[in-house]
């Protein structure tokens, strides 16, 4: 395949997110009016308007947790040189997860738990980070084996906290574990919006670097790049997008692994290509899975992550075999 | 109202093997004579409180010698010991000698009632899914107990008490359009073939989701624009900020379930399918005049 210029590749993705968003926009389990929402006028105005303030917030959380994720998973794998390296796999979401349920056994209040996936993402970041050391480099093959261990220790963690937990705390775990968009509000978006540029910003400057890295770490150095520095700067900022993801919305899975590959598939292997339009697929990806997530069964809500790995596990399947 | 476990199945098969072994090596020293099969039980564990609650209302209680986790009424109920809430501890179980375990069909898990079962030791299920099933309910748990005569009396009070409530609010024309809820976060409702859907439509209110099956998750954005006139929910003291935070600012703070009458019930007499669902069956239909 060739690849498309990068200016029409990323052109075709914004399009691509901003369709999906503003369908997104309109579907539900229940109608919202434009007309109503435009004029603002009487009951069905006020409804539309409440419609819209729910509404709203959720697509953009959902484009934000979508982009986090593939942009990790796409900068993960083009540091790891190894398409099935992926933020759940090296830990990362495991960590958030746990944290998060931790936080509601020992009974913080909700409010406290997207601070306290935070702190499980980094804890876990740094683990995995520094079982993967070795003489002051950060070995590859080590860091998946890291990132395993840390997935078994978190998995324990989190069954543990399950078991132990309340009927009622862990009704409100298992929902947040399946991932969930469905307390969406416009604070949680702005919280998250400084992680998410500030990760993208990180990882867009690094993509030139990453493209040596895929040529071959010996060269890469040869060429003036500082190996070790690029390493550690793209998985920590692939370790925040994924934790800030994860603490607002859950876990949700496949997004980070699937999206980027689908995307190497259309547009070819140039991470200054690849690292944004992964971002803006993941974005858009999401945004429609949870349009199907509100409207599918209305007014009953199917957990995203179900639909994330519905879409995602035949498509990859489908990108497995095709591939020679 | 469930609860899905990961790894429950492959747990109890190790504890039924656990359980299977140690009965397996304890019969040898334990001659304890077995009740002759028509012999009413005299050690009964009840795994789940509304069986405590029945047990209890036959006037069997001193024949439990072991209850679930949350079986907190009547009060002598709280003495009895603990075999695990959810999940069973099955070795707790078969250690206490049980004659007759008593389970609900939803709610307990499969592979404990079979495990019990294999261990030997005799298991009842009681069915759930409307309050026909509650009454049914107390009329297995009381054949098996030898209290038929009991049981029928307390059933027939029942049924007369919930004909009552029935008559009451069959002149009623204009039926509030409600929604019982069970829990705020992620707010779940009782929908079609629950005994709470029965308790609801029968003190006289229409379920807006009586056409779903189950116990159905809402979407934030349904409940902000359904008809609600009346909200039905649970009261206890530990789940009080869970709900507080909902109306205050989650799932029921917009549009007309905001404004709608809130009935709130004492948490454990209305969610239990047991004798006082139906104290509170008559207060419902008292409250949705």
């Amino acid at each position: 395949v060739k690849a498309p210029g990068r200016g029409a590749a990323l052109l075709a993705g914004a399009v691509l997110l901003l369709c999906m968003g503003v369908l997104a926009f309109s579907v539900g389990g229940v109608h919202l009016s434009l007309a109503d929402l435009v004029s603002g006028r009487g009951e069905a105005g006020q409804t539309a308007r409440m419609l819209a303030a729910l509404r709203l917030p959720r697509v953009l959380l959902a484009a934000l947790v979508g982009g986090c994720l593939a942009l990790a998973g796409a900068a993960l794998q083009a540091l790891l040189k190894n398409p099935l390296a992926d933020p759940f796999l090296l830990g990362t979401s495991g960590g958030a997860a746990a944290g998060a349920a931790v936080a509601a056994l020992v009974g913080a209040s909700p409010l406290v738990s997207p601070a306290a996936a935070f702190v499980g993402a980094a804890a876990a970041s740094v683990g995995v980070a520094s079982m993967a050391r070795r003489g002051g480099r950060l070995d590859l093959q080590r860091l998946l084996l890291a990132g395993l261990i840390a997935n078994a220790f978190f998995s324990a963690l989190l069954l543990a906290a399950f078991s132990i937990a309340s009927g009622e705390a862990s009704r409100s775990m298992l929902f947040w574990m399946m991932g969930s968009l469905a307390d969406a509000t416009p604070g949680k978006v702005s919280a998250l919006l400084p992680y998410a540029l500030g990760g993208a910003a990180v990882l867009f400057a690094a993509a030139p670097r990453l493209n040596l890295f895929a040529v071959g770490e010996e060269s890469a150095a040869a060429l003036g790049v500082d190996a070790e520095r690029t390493k550690r700067v793209v998985f920590l900022s692939a370790s925040l997008l994924t934790g800030a993801a994860v603490a607002f919305a859950g876990v949700i899975g496949f997004v980070g692994l699937l999206v980027p590959h689908a995307v190497r598939a259309v547009a070819g292997n140039d991470q200054r290509t690849l690292l944004p339009l992964s971002a803006l697929s993941g974005a858009a990806l999401l945004v429609a899975a949870d349009a199907v997530s509100r409207a599918a069964l209305a007014p009953v809500e199917l957990p995203i992550g179900a639909i994330t790995a519905a879409l995602g596990a035949p498509l990859f399947a489908w990108l497995l075999l095709r591939t020679p | 109202l469930t609860r899905d476990g990961g790894g429950r199945p492959a747990r109890q098969r190790v504890a039924g093997a656990l359980l299977a072994a140690g009965l397996l090596f304890g019969c040898r020293h334990e001659p304890r004579a077995a009740a002759p099969a028509n012999a009413a039980p005299r050690r009964v564990i009840a795994l789940a409180p509304n069986l405590t609650e029945i047990v209890f209302a036959l006037g069997a209680g001193d024949r439990l010698v072991g209850v679930s986790e949350y079986s907190d009424f009547p009060e002598a109920a709280r003495t009895i010991p603990r075999v695990g809430g959810l999940e069973v501890d099955a070795e707790k179980v078969a250690a206490l000698h049980p004659d007759l375990v008593l389970a609900v069909a939803e709610g307990n898990a499969r592979a404990t009632v079979h495990a019990l079962e294999a261990a030997g030791i005799p298991v009842t299920v009681t069915p759930s899914g409307s309050l026909d099933a509650v009454l049914e309910s107390i009329r297995i748990v009381a054949g098996k107990l030898g209290r038929s005569e009991e049981g029928g009396r307390l059933v027939a009070d029942l049924e007369r008490r919930r004909a009552a409530v029935r008559e009451q609010v069959a002149a009623r024309t204009d039926k509030p359009r409600a929604l019982l809820i069970v829990w705020p976060d992620p707010p779940q409702a009782a929908g079609a073939q629950t005994f709470l859907n029965d308790l609801l439509t029968e003190a006289g209110a229409q379920n807006l989701v009586g056409d779903r099956k189950g116990w159905p998750i809402l979407s934030v954005e349904y409940l902000a624009t359904a008809p609600v006139e009346l909200l039905v929910a649970p009261d206890s003291p530990e789940t009080r900020p869970a709900w507080d935070r909902a109306f205050a600012a989650g799932a029921l703070s917009r549009g007309p379930i905001a404004h709608a009458r809130v009935v709130r019930l004492d948490e454990s007499a209305m969610t239990r399918p047991g004798p006082r669902v139906f104290d509170t069956l008559e207060k419902l239909a008292g409250a949705t005049r």
